[in-house]
């Protein structure tokens, strides 16, 4: 006995585009390839060569939602008894649509009554509708989780790669779910003004763009779990034995006259190194010690900085105006501190800014393609520096 | 809030009610009665005929009697009678209204 040959083919179009993926099998269907039951896997479809025949194939909505591990993976099997005995036969599910065929040119079509359709086609229509709002929820969700679109931040810390897979995904699902609910919103238009679906055969017009998509609907979060395990920390060293020169002044140089010493009781003082693309250099700097003038006067201080060296001077700015945003509506949501602004408009740099918020002092600025984000903490009332020595200090350091 | 009756019936549900008043049938005999009574203008596809079926459960315009292996026999209630009847009322006094023009 001959074995039979199976034949693969990629679909062509999205399930919800019904014309033209029953006029894509009906075509098949005359060059003698004929859809084996139930063997649709990451979108291949598997035939087998027959001689060619006219068959009629349709696509007929789940009730409910359809999974390979729910009771709506097949037919209800009263329909499929129902659709039996009028001649047509359950070949395969594919997606949330059950895929008949009839031989019998003289059965009467699945769908005699267009307005009942609709009404079928409606059920699938209101789920894709929920599903297109939880992606725009989603969409939502992650700005709101950026505090604000601090995207560049994001790229600095997690990485380029990882950030820019996960925006596409996100568009990528949004613009899936759009566009098969307007697909189906268009159809059951048409269903309510009494047409049936018709034969579509530009089919082969939109198998490119249609393949081109699904590969990168699977290689996108592929991409975006490799991003997400090799993106880390490139290196990190406690303060005291970071071997390398820092691009950016300390509290050592803050104040010269000062002995400056760690002190890691509490916290502990680290240096965190990233590296990325568009941010090729970013140093996270926290320092927690004392900050010594005479035997009277100690204070305890801390110093977080984070260094960036973009690839660009845009990004740079870029950096200070999400540092900025993601700094209000921190104080907006968390700590709610009154923010006092400092004039150091005397300090030469691209962009800064400074200010007073609750017991820290924040200070942002950038000097051509290089930034500095500041968050100096000191418990000392009688070491506060004057904080435009401070600004002078530590924009002097980089650019 | 009790859910809306149909308020609406197509053509094709109109007739399934009809053959089911004329006496209990099984879903293709329905398709049959319908198709010969209407001498083949009106056909009734299976997906039609078991959405028109479900809907007709659900709203209780009629009830399962039989099942014989794949056979399914369904009879009219009473509830799915004033309906028909009230479709039938509608539909002649729309044939009045325009006789009367």
């Amino acid at each position: 006995m001959a074995e039979t040959k199976h034949i693969y083919r990629m679909v062509p179009c999205p399930a919800y585009r019904i014309e033209l993926f029953q006029t894509w099998l009906e075509d098949l269907a005359r060059e003698g390839l004929i859809l084996e039951p139930d063997t649709f896997l990451f979108g291949i479809a598997t035939f087998t060569r027959q001689s060619p025949q006219h068959l009629r194939y349709r696509l007929e909505p789940a009730a409910k939602h359809a999974g390979s591990m729910n009771e709506y993976d097949t037919p209800d099997y009263r329909a499929a008894e129902i659709y039996q005995a009028f001649g047509w036969e359950y070949v395969a599910r594919y997606g949330q649509f059950y895929i008949y065929r009839c031989a019998d040119s003289s059965a009467p079509e699945l769908h005699t009554d267009p307005f009942l359709q609709e009404l079928s086609l409606g059920s699938l229509k209101k789920r894709t509708r929920t599903a297109l709002l939880t992606s725009i929820f989603n969409i939502l969700f992650f700005c709101w989780l950026n505090m604000g679109f601090i995207l560049t931040i994001a790229c600095a810390f997690v990485g380029t790669p990882l950030v820019a897979a996960g925006i596409l995904i996100l568009l990528e699902s949004f613009m899936e779910r759009f566009f098969e609910w307007f697909h189906l919103h268009r159809l059951c238009l048409k269903m309510k003004q009494g047409d049936s679906p018709v034969r579509k055969t530009d089919w082969r017009k939109s198998r490119f763009l249609f393949r081109t998509r699904s590969i990168l609907a699977v290689i996108l979060p592929l991409l975006w779990f490799l991003a997400m395990f090799t993106n880390k920390s490139d290196a990190e060293y406690p303060l005291g034995d970071y071997p390398y020169p820092l691009p950016f002044s300390t509290l050592a140089e803050v104040f010269p006259d000062a002995e400056v010493t760690i002190d890691d009781t509490i916290v502990g003082s680290d240096v965190q190194l990233y590296s990325d693309p568009l941010i090729p250099e970013t140093i996270e700097y926290r320092f927690y010690g004392d900050v010594k003038f005479d035997s009277y006067n100690i204070s305890y201080a801390s110093l977080h900085v984070n260094y960036h060296r973009t690839a660009a001077p845009f990004l740079a700015r870029q950096l200070v105006r999400e540092y900025q945003r993601h700094a209000a509506r921190s104080n907006r949501i968390f700590s709610k501190s009154d923010r006092i602004p400092y004039d150091v408009s005397n300090v030469q740099a691209d962009a800064i800014v400074c200010y007073n918020e609750g017991i820290s002092v924040i200070l942002i600025l950038c000097k051509g393609s290089e930034v500095l984000r500041c968050t100096y903490l000191n418990r000392g009332h009688d070491t506060d520096p004057e904080i435009e020595h401070f600004a002078q200090v530590m924009a002097a350091s980089i650019g | 809030m009790p859910k809306k009756a149909m308020e609406i019936l197509t053509e094709s549900m109109f007739y399934v009610l009809m053959a089911l008043h004329h006496g209990p049938m099984c879903g293709i005999d329905i398709a049959g009665w319908i198709t010969g009574r209407t001498r083949g203008r009106v056909q009734l596809g299976p997906a039609t005929l078991y959405t028109i079926l479900g809907k007709f459960e659900k709203e209780g315009f009629i009830t399962e009697t039989e099942v014989e292996g794949r056979k399914r026999t369904y009879k009219i209630t009473g509830k799915g009678s004033e309906a028909y009847c009230a479709e039938l009322l509608r539909l002649r006094q729309c044939i009045a209204d325009a006789d009367e023009i």
